[in-house]
């Protein structure tokens, strides 16, 4: 499920309140700090986001979200559907208030120019919070050289969170760039039913692609990678029209 | 036992490195940044290979269940170029709170130039500033004089020398840098540097204190096990267990989490980027392992 580009997400409460709840007082106070300091530098230095984006992981921490029933009760349902899916923990949600608010005070040519900056010169944790907030950000459009760009990694950890649980690539990847990155995830040994949207996306091209990979593994005496049958099941079950050129 | 090796250059190691190391014992490393074997000439060069060693080199690591940490500076052999290292210096503030970061380094002297001198100076403010250890080598040339005069430089800029890691020490230098209150390094080279047996004497003459040991292995002839084969000359002279725990993880543990940065639970246990948590829930692997070998259990 995605946001809406008409609809802004407004994390910034609830980060501020979850910092409270998971970590305390101070990472709360620093979060609020920071996000101030991003929301006064309008048009100005990126370094303030830049400087929250590395220090966040020591004030959140790594430890992953699993939201209960009663903070969920709490989140608009767009936010709640996102929050809930594997792989957010408190850090991502910190960083997407801040990326977020930073975005607020950009034009979306702006913005994407400086959420490819931020990715680029993201270390892993960094790149995988901005990958998986993807599905939160506004103009998710304008985002798609990135997110493809970033696709490409071979660190585990980042490309996971480009590839399971995120709607971004089934919502604007062109066929190529999201059959590659479905073909990546089984090569690297992913479970591809993670694959948000998979089913709206399985195409006769991509069954193909992984048929040819299982083959390719059969004929090197390896095990056939898992998913195959379910895409291929997928393929036939569905009549997906092309979608735009590749990146 | 769990080894720590708080020097090394991962980026110039194979992976064949990392597996033997990890078979080892080694389960810790620090990677400093330094040169490449011949100048950059483009910040940009700088910041990605800060980016590599935060992002895929991390990630390289952690396949063989090892931890890895980076220390991040502009290195003495790097100071000449001063529009260069103007601009490198401009990307320190932001590099150094990434997360991974334990300190700054590798800075230091090579020929003792004023260039030299000015950005060793500077980054060593930097340190103090955000509150870093700082790794810092001393020249394989005229080691005595540039050991003396680092020393004088951390006095002249009052930086705290529990938070000073002066390393390549040798039998002539390591007196007096101990004696200062900071700690000492010591690399483990095949042919040059120090060996494991006079590594061995050094620990017996000066007891464990503020004694580190590092293969530094890099680009050139050097052995990624350094640290694990001075660990067997020690055992076969008769250093005892504590001693070796002390040397080999807790100095090296005990230095860098000064920083601040260093969890210390985190890193008795496997890396946490690792595959076990992609296949929370339904897995369709049926069968298959994970790609890296977990199952060795954490050492006590």
């Amino acid at each position: 499920m995605h946001v809406p580009d008409t609809q802004p997400v407004h994390l910034a409460p609830l980060a501020i309140r979850l910092a409270t709840t998971r970590r305390d007082a101070a990472a709360s106070a620093w979060l609020r700090d920071a996000l101030a300091s991003i929301r006064t530098t309008v048009g100005g230095s990126t370094r303030p986001l830049r400087l929250a984006l590395a220090r966040s992981r020591r004030l959140l921490g790594l430890d992953p979200l699993h939201p209960t029933a009663a903070e969920r009760d709490a989140m608009p349902p767009s936010v709640e559907a996102r929050l809930s899916t594997p792989g957010w923990r408190l850090l991502d949600v910190g960083r997407a208030a801040l990326v977020l608010t930073a975005l607020e005070t950009l034009p979306p040519a702006d913005g994407a120019e400086l959420f490819g900056d931020l990715l680029r010169r993201g270390e892993l944790s960094e790149q995988e919070s901005l990958l998986r907030m993807l599905p939160l950000l506004p103009h998710g459009r304008t985002l798609l050289d990135g997110a493809v760009e970033a696709g490409r990694t071979n660190a585990l950890p980042v490309f996971a969170a480009i590839a399971l649980h995120n709607p971004y690539p089934a919502q604007w990847f062109p066929d190529l760039n999201f059959n590659q990155l479905v073909l990546k995830a089984m090569f690297m040994g992913l479970p591809v039913d993670h694959v948000e949207g998979l089913p709206g996306r399985a195409s006769d091209e991509l069954a193909r692609m992984v048929l040819g990979y299982a083959s390719e593994r059969e004929a090197a005496g390896r095990s056939i990678p898992a998913g195959v049958q379910h895409i291929v099941a997928l393929a036939n079950q569905s009549e997906n029209p092309p979608q735009t050129a590749a990146r | 036992m769990k080894l720590f090796d708080p020097h090394i250059h991962m980026t110039s190691r194979t992976t064949d490195d990392y597996q033997a190391m990890a078979e080892a014992g080694v389960a810790a490393i620090i990677e400093p940044a330094f040169w490449l074997g011949q100048p950059r000439t483009h910040a940009g060069s700088f910041e990605d290979y800060y980016l590599s060693l935060l992002g895929w080199e991390r990630f390289r690591a952690s396949q063989f269940g090892i931890h890895h940490f980076c220390t991040l500076g502009l290195n003495p052999k790097e100071s000449n170029d001063r529009r260069l290292a103007d601009e490198v210096m401009d990307l320190l503030p932001v590099y150094l709170e990434k997360d991974g970061v334990l300190g700054v380094g590798e800075i230091g002297f090579d020929d003792m130039t004023e260039n030299e001198i000015h950005y060793f100076g500077a980054q060593l403010r930097l340190a103090k500033e955000l509150g870093l250890p700082a790794l810092i080598h001393t020249p394989h040339r005229d080691k005595v004089t540039g050991t003396e005069q680092t020393l004088a430089l951390l006095r002249e800029l009052d930086f705290p020398m529990e938070l000073a890691l002066i390393d390549h020490n040798t039998e002539q230098t390591v007196g007096m840098v101990l004696d200062a209150g900071a700690w000492a390094g010591h690399t483990i080279y095949p042919e040059t540097k120090m060996s494991p047996a006079r590594m061995s004497e050094i620990v017996r003459k000066h007891g464990t204190d503020r004694i580190l040991v590092n293969s530094a292995a890099d680009w050139g002839v050097s052995d990624p096990l350094g640290v694990p084969k001075t660990v067997a000359q020690m055992q076969r002279d008769g250093l005892d267990e504590a001693a070796l725990t002390e040397v080999f993880w807790n100095n090296p543990v005990r230095f860098f989490a000064q920083s601040g940065r260093l969890d210390l639970q985190e890193v008795q246990a496997l890396p946490r980027i690792d595959q076990r948590d992609l296949w929370e829930g339904n897995s369709v692997l049926r069968g298959q392992t994970p790609r890296v070998d977990l199952d060795r259990a954490p050492e006590a």
